[in-house]
């Protein structure tokens, strides 16, 4: 006999995916595999898949799509979007479940750095590109009126 | 020639060099570049990620510093010209823009009414100065030197790219290295990404891409490269050992900002230029152009 259901029905999981900016073309994809052939970095890395990615999504699997660091390994590069037969838009499919993630407070490097990089436009502005070799041997550039800055994003989140 | 000019956060930082470049050919060409005081990160795809919302209106703010200017702006950069030309696309749509100025407002900031353009410097060259006045000012040709053309992915997903190129199959800046009187070298992996944005989860990849890439450029002919994005610069100049190493190959393939190969060929001053602040040294290439006269204007 069916249990009698006692939470609300919960929307599936693509559908709050498909609710997040970018992540709308979901509804379209089938899914298949022809997206995975533009990707630089599945063709590197076989522990790389954007079709499993999303397989997982139409599964309703969404504390494992979350939690995985693969969502951080894409370079949103956007190439993947070339090889959809559906007009899908695999590349934003996956920084919307990257929105998510950092949501749902997944951790690990990717997410940090999203974060730590999140609070740098806040507070400076900008992003500081520390990574070159040698430092600068100038002064850099002023930041961006940062109090305008921290003002807008943060009228932003609260609407 | 006037624009409201966004240098972005590595040509403001860690690639000034890239900024100095720009300055030094805009006054070349007679550009003028208005400086947006106050204008912020475009959110190089992080922001839009962390605070989806408040990247469109960071970005909406940014264009109507411009738009009181009454100027287009101008980048020099693959990812903020995406991220500022797809904002200013998104912001068109009146339901949109309307529900993005009243994050402005609250903010305590000028709304945008819509309409300014965002480009990139390789358009403006092209299409601004256009093709005759460009290749009057080349006082220094580069004439002998096998340019790689490298554009990386983020300008060429930028949704006004088709106005001036073929995004699938881009020639632009094959065409400009033409009119400077370089000799392009197309080559497969170009319009390829550079690995950026993995680079703080998985640098060796990224070091594998890069390295697939140059060698793929060197295998095609070119001496050095040239790209339009100060990011793809922080991976195939200051990452060019570590890509060396991974692939085990020799690499040594100098890496100039697209502003900096104009500037060369306009004559300018290679200390001006700054590209004595590259990793991978670009004096091969100096000392190549070095034997030639600066044609005087
Ligand atoms: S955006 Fe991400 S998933 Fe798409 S091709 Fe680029 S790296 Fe692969
Ligand atoms: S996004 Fe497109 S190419 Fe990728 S799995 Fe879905 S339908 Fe196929």
């Amino acid at each position: 006999m069916e249990p009698a259901r006692v939470r609300p029905e919960v929307p599936p999981f693509w559908v709050e995916v498909a609710s997040t900016p970018g992540g709308e073309s979901i509804a379209t994809c089938i899914p298949c595999e022809a997206c995975s052939s533009p990707c630089p970095i599945g063709a590197l890395d076989p522990g790389f898949s954007l079709p499993r990615i999303i397989g997982r999504v139409k599964a309703g699997r969404r504390q494992e799509t979350l939690a995985a660091e693969d969502l951080w390994t894409c370079t949103r590069c956007y190439a993947c979007a070339a090889g959809c037969p559906r007009h899908a838009r695999p590349g934003e499919i996956l920084g919307a479940l990257r929105q998510l993630a950092l949501r749902a407070g997944a951790d690990g490097p990717g997410p940090r750095r999203a974060r730590a990089l999140g609070a740098q436009v806040r507070e400076r502005g900008r992003i500081d590109l520390a990574t070159r070799g040698k430092p600068s041997p100038r002064r850099a550039r002023p930041a961006a009126s940062s109090a305008a800055v921290r003002g807008i994003l943060d009228a932003a989140e609260a609407s | 020639m006037r624009y409201a000019y966004f240098p972005g956060c590595a040509a403001s930082g860690s690639c000034r060099e890239l900024d100095d470049a720009t300055r030094g050919v805009a006054e070349d060409l007679g550009i003028e570049l208005v400086d947006l005081a106050g204008a912020a990160c475009c959110g190089a795809g992080i922001l839009q990620e962390t605070n989806p919302e408040g990247a469109l209106a960071v970005n909406a703010h940014t264009l109507s510093l411009a738009q009181t200017e009454g100027l287009d702006v101008l980048t020099v950069c693959g990812t903020c010209q995406l991220h500022l030309a797809r904002a200013a696309r998104s912001l068109e749509d009146p339901k949109t823009r309307a529900r993005v100025n009243r994050v402005l407002e609250k903010a305590g900031q000028d709304p945008y009414r819509g309409g300014v353009r965002v480009r990139h410097l390789l358009q403006v060259l092209l299409q601004d100065v256009g093709e005759r006045k460009l290749a009057a000012h080349v006082r220094r040709p580069l004439d002998g030197l096998a340019v790689g053309a490298f554009y990386g992915c983020n300008l060429l997903r930028d949704p006004g790219a088709d106005a001036y190129d073929t995004p699938e199959d881009p020639t632009s800046i094959e065409r400009l290295v033409a009119l400077l009187g370089g000799n392009a070298v197309s080559f497969r992996a170009r319009t390829a990404c550079c690995g950026f944005h993995a680079l703080a989860v998985r640098e060796d990849l990224v070091v594998r891409l890069s390295a697939a890439g140059l060698a793929e450029a060197r295998d095609a002919g070119a001496t050095m490269v040239a790209t339009p994005c100060p990011l793809c610069h922080l991976v195939l100049d200051a990452r060019q050992r570590k890509a060396a190493k991974a692939s085990g190959q020799t690499l040594n393939v100098p890496i100039l900002h697209l502003s900096q190969l104009v500037g060369l060929a306009l004559g300018i001053d290679p200390g001006r230029l700054g590209v004595d602040r590259h990793v991978v040294p670009v004096t091969p290439v100096i000392e190549k152009l070095e034997d030639r006269e600066v044609v005087k204007a």
